[in-house]
């Protein structure tokens, strides 16, 4: 249970770091707070050559509210944007809220999370629902990602090599009802299905819907079967229509279950969630 | 090739040379002989080796010790005193709140943490904020009524 040897660096802004990425030998991995990536190094799972800690570089750190957006620099731990966002966007609170636990949420980062890209990220669903965009700096420059397209594929997210994320933007909701929901073992274990939602809702109808799922397939994923289902619906009694879910779905069996089980926690999530933006006042 | 650190442990300036992938957990107890910090798991899940960076709960395991650059850690070494124990060994001791003690050095820092918060003594937060450091002996029911007392409810 120890991690391979590596050479390690510690860049304090983010120029150096991607010159460092972008000169490496072999494979290099960027450290943000290491709470997915070191265990998984220290089961040898990866063996990275390099790493480039970022937790140096001050201007990760910021967390700027503007007149329509958040930015949340990559290196804010999920705890100060637990904290901060509270009362600005609770469905973010309450998100973070089941991941991990306060001692993993201390230390691990926004941009961590997002570039580990795993499928059941808080994070990701909560990227998706919320319709953010991801800042991502490289050799090239810099560019932004919609939440929506920088999921690739399974721990794959839109980075090239040299690429790292600096920061999360979040338009500010002006009204919206919100739900959160997951489904875990255990308290702070990986979910295995989980929803976010997003509802703009005008005079009891819902107007909008985003919906963001973390455990349902490869990547955290948008259920656009869903948010088409649930557009143009009473909010009262909405709940209903969370089967649609089903066409946006494909979970994978694993040691917690089968497929169709996760697949009807999918249902189970999104119904409670949509339920959950019904009752809020 | 070593890194050259400089930390601060339960007070106390540090500076030492370490390999990069050493641990923080295996700096504070390999290098600095403070083996009160227990290593369970060492993947993150079983807390016991959790202390207190920069007064917030972390888990050492998790952590390279090069990424506590600058930063101030407090073990389990760094609550007694020598005029005698710390109130939260103290209400563990009065509630048999421990049995082996493996696991009780991670549940001081994180009930540490709380009491510095000043988390609400409600039996809910209580037991969702202690879900992260797990115990095999005690059943948990004594970690908790010790943990409520600290953070004043009624024992």
């Amino acid at each position: 249970m120890k991690p391979a040897a590596f050479v390690y660096e510690r860049p304090s802004s983010i120029a150096e770091a991607v010159q460092l990425l972008s000169e490496a030998d072999g494979e290099a991995k960027v450290l943000a707070g290491g709470q997915s990536l070191v265990p998984l190094m220290a089961f040898r799972l990866v063996s990275p050559s390099m790493l480039v800690d970022i937790g140096a570089i001050a201007e990760l750190g910021d967390i700027d509210s503007g007149p329509d957006t958040i930015r949340i620099g990559a290196g804010v731990t999920h705890r100060r944007a637990e904290l901060a966002l509270g009362p600005v966007i609770p469905l973010v609170a309450v998100g973070l809220r089941e991941l991990g636990h306060v001692a993993i949420r201390n230390v691990g980062t926004v941009g961590g999370s997002l570039a580990h890209a795993d499928p059941a990220s808080e994070w990701g669903a909560l990227a998706l629902a919320l319709d953010a965009s991801i800042s991502v700096t490289g050799p090239a420059g810099e560019r932004s990602v919609g939440a929506d397209r920088f999921f690739l594929d399974w721990m794959q997210p839109d980075l090239m090599p040299g690429e790292i994320v600096t920061g999360l933007h979040i338009p500010k909701p002006s009204s919206m009802r919100w739900g959160f929901v997951e489904i875990a073992r255990r308290r702070g274990d990986f979910a295995l299905a989980g929803a976010a939602v997003n509802l703009g809702v005008a005079d009891g109808v819902i107007a909008t819907a985003r919906v963001g799922i973390l455990g349902g397939g490869v990547t955290p994923l948008r259920a656009h079967t869903l948010e088409a289902a649930l557009t143009g619906m009473d909010l009262v009694g909405a709940a209903e229509v969370a089967e649609a879910v089903d066409a946006d779905v494909d979970p994978l069996d694993d040691q917690h279950g089968p497929a169709r089980y996760k697949r009807r926690l999918a249902r189970v999530v999104c119904e409670r969630a949509i339920r959950q933006a019904a009752e809020a006042a | 090739m070593k890194v050259d650190l400089e930390l601060t442990v339960n007070g106390e300036a540090v500076g030492i040379s370490a390999d990069p992938r050493t641990t923080l957990a295996d700096l504070l107890r390999d290098h600095l002989g403070l083996t009160g910090t227990h290593l369970g798991c060492e993947q993150g899940v079983c807390g016991s080796c959790t202390v207190l960076v920069d007064g917030h709960s972390a888990r050492s395991c998790l952590m390279l010790a090069a990424a506590a650059q600058g930063r101030e850690v407090t073990t389990i070494e760094g609550m007694a005193s020598e005029s005698g124990l710390h109130p939260v060994q103290e209400a563990f001791s009065r509630h048999h709140a421990l049995q082996c003690g493996f696991c009780t050095p991670g549940f001081f820092a994180t009930v540490l943490e709380m009491m510095s918060e000043g988390v609400l003594a409600d039996e809910a937060i209580v037991r969702e904020r202690l879900s992260g450091n797990l115990c095999r002996c005690t059943g948990y029911h004594n970690i908790v009524t010790a943990t409520l007392e600290l953070l004043g409810g009624r024992p």
